[in-house]
């Protein structure tokens, strides 16, 4: 029977696309373009299992969820939020899957020489047969995490923050009921990044699925996505591949990973003025994240939404992609 | 009207609207109470999840920075509504309250506009 029993914890690369109900859309994605060749982080999935198992650990959390399911008014919901979010705080992880992940985290360790730049702990959520929905920015990341204990800290953050107001708003409006959320969690390396970007590998601003957008910012791209910062913006004609449009951003603030002895943390600077009024990408290195994004879109079926970054040694990394949600049918 | 600013537009729509400049969740629950439907909010930071009751009800947002790879751009897309992003704007009390046209231009360009 143990043999067969479900592990709560999985490498990314075993992660296969009918996984998608245990481990969320971007650990499934990740997993694909991994087995695709394409140059992604390495880390491990800690399945939605893990989070289902709270609700039967605490059962008042399904109480509250009910109450939230026909509850309108804003403030009672800011309550319920907090509410849901103080019992998530006072669970305890189980022990078996924090020796699971510790397994995994050790594993990690022992393959990455480079492991001093720490890992980052992102939500992989899955909406059931949902493509429409996008979860940008609903739930919390946690960057440059080192220790096992500040994982498993990170772990739980990164669940609480299912309930945070604004995941629970967003879902409202979307008309859709909170435990249809599967939330699964990614655990990858940190890339210190030079540069980091979006791209759309359609046009979501004109709906043209010839042409791809492309944002990008000096150093990590949580600046851009958390929208701290005017990023360059790159239009680009997908066949043949060429540059339309080139738009230059202030670029206000860089976001970098500094290690030190046995710590590592993200630290922001003001952009020095000359990295301000210069261009992220030359026009080659540009065309070669474009040239990356049609491939993506090749392998993944449908227009999407990838997160990139360029790596120290310039080899293009590939964060995250999901569909592009917002795309009207032709 | 007078063009008060550009920015990168995130959908090719127009949207017009009384402009509400919001900078707090306080104020948010405020203009919930009076009825968001239709009014175009001014925020600060692309990064704002704070709009989210009255996203949905808005015609649209105008941000003072991000781009279209914000989370604030991909999740107004999501509702259709337009959001102009990264739209320097000096002096953001002065436009508080008065009607507001988002539109579309060149490429992924926009402008706001705001009537005297």
């Amino acid at each position: 029977m143990r043999a067969n029993r479900i592990p709560l914890v999985q490498p990314l690369d075993t992660i296969r696309p009918e996984d998608i109900e245990t481990h969320g859309g971007k650990a499934t994605n990740i997993a694909r373009l991994k087995l695709a060749g394409f140059c992604v982080p390495r880390g491990f999935s800690i399945s939605s299992l893990s989070f289902n198992r709270i609700r039967k650990s605490l059962p008042e959390i399904n109480k509250f969820l009910d109450r939230l399911e026909d509850e309108e008014d804003f403030e009672e919901i800011l309550n319920l939020a907090e509410k849901l979010q103080t019992l998530v705080n006072s669970y305890q992880i189980p022990e078996d899957l924090k020796s699971e992940i510790s397994q995994e985290f050790q594993r990690l360790q022992e393959q990455q020489i480079g492991s001093v730049w720490g890992y980052a702990v992102r939500s992989s959520a899955t909406i059931e047969d949902r493509n429409d929905i996008s979860f940008a920015g609903q739930a919390n990341s946690y960057l440059c995490v080192k220790e096992i204990s500040n994982i498993f800290d990170a772990v739980k953050q990164v669940w609480k923050s299912v309930y945070s107001p604004s995941a629970l708003i967003y879902l409202k409006n979307k008309g859709v009921p909170i435990n249809l959320v599967k939330m699964a969690i990614v655990v990858q390396e940190m890339i210190p990044a030079i540069v980091s970007g979006v791209m759309f590998t359609a046009n979501v601003v004109s709906n043209n699925r010839k042409e791809m957008l492309i944002n990008a910012t000096w150093g990590l791209g949580e600046t851009l996505v958390s929208g701290r910062v005017i990023p360059d913006t790159f239009i680009l004609s997908k066949n043949p591949l060429s540059i339309i449009q080139k738009e230059m951003g202030a670029k206000e603030i860089t976001s970098i990973v500094v290690a030190s002895e046995g710590d590592a943390k993200t630290n922001t600077h003001t952009t020095p003025r000359e990295k301000c009024e210069k261009y992220t990408l030359e026009n080659h290195e540009l065309l070669r994240v474009a040239q990356l994004g049609i491939e993506i879109e090749k392998q993944m079926g449908s227009p999407q939404d990838i997160e990139w970054c360029i790596r120290t040694d310039g080899e293009i990394v590939i964060l995250q992609s999901r569909p592009i949600t917002s795309l009207r049918i032709p | 009207m007078k063009r008060v600013g550009n920015g990168l537009i995130s959908l090719k729509l127009n949207a017009e609207g009384e402009l509400r400049y919001i900078t707090s969740v306080q104020e948010v629950v405020k203009l919930l109470k009076e009825g968001p439907n239709g009014k175009i909010a001014l925020v600060d930071d692309a990064g704002t999840t704070f709009l989210a009751p009255v996203l949905s009800k808005l015609a649209g947002v105008v941000c003072r920075s991000g781009a279209l790879g914000s989370h604030l751009a991909i999740v107004t897309r999501e509702f259709e509504i337009p959001a102009l992003m990264g739209v320097q704007i000096e002096n953001p009390q002065e436009i508080h309250g008065k009607h507001a046209v988002i539109e579309p231009e060149d490429g992924t360009s926009g402008a706001l506009y705001i009537r005297e």
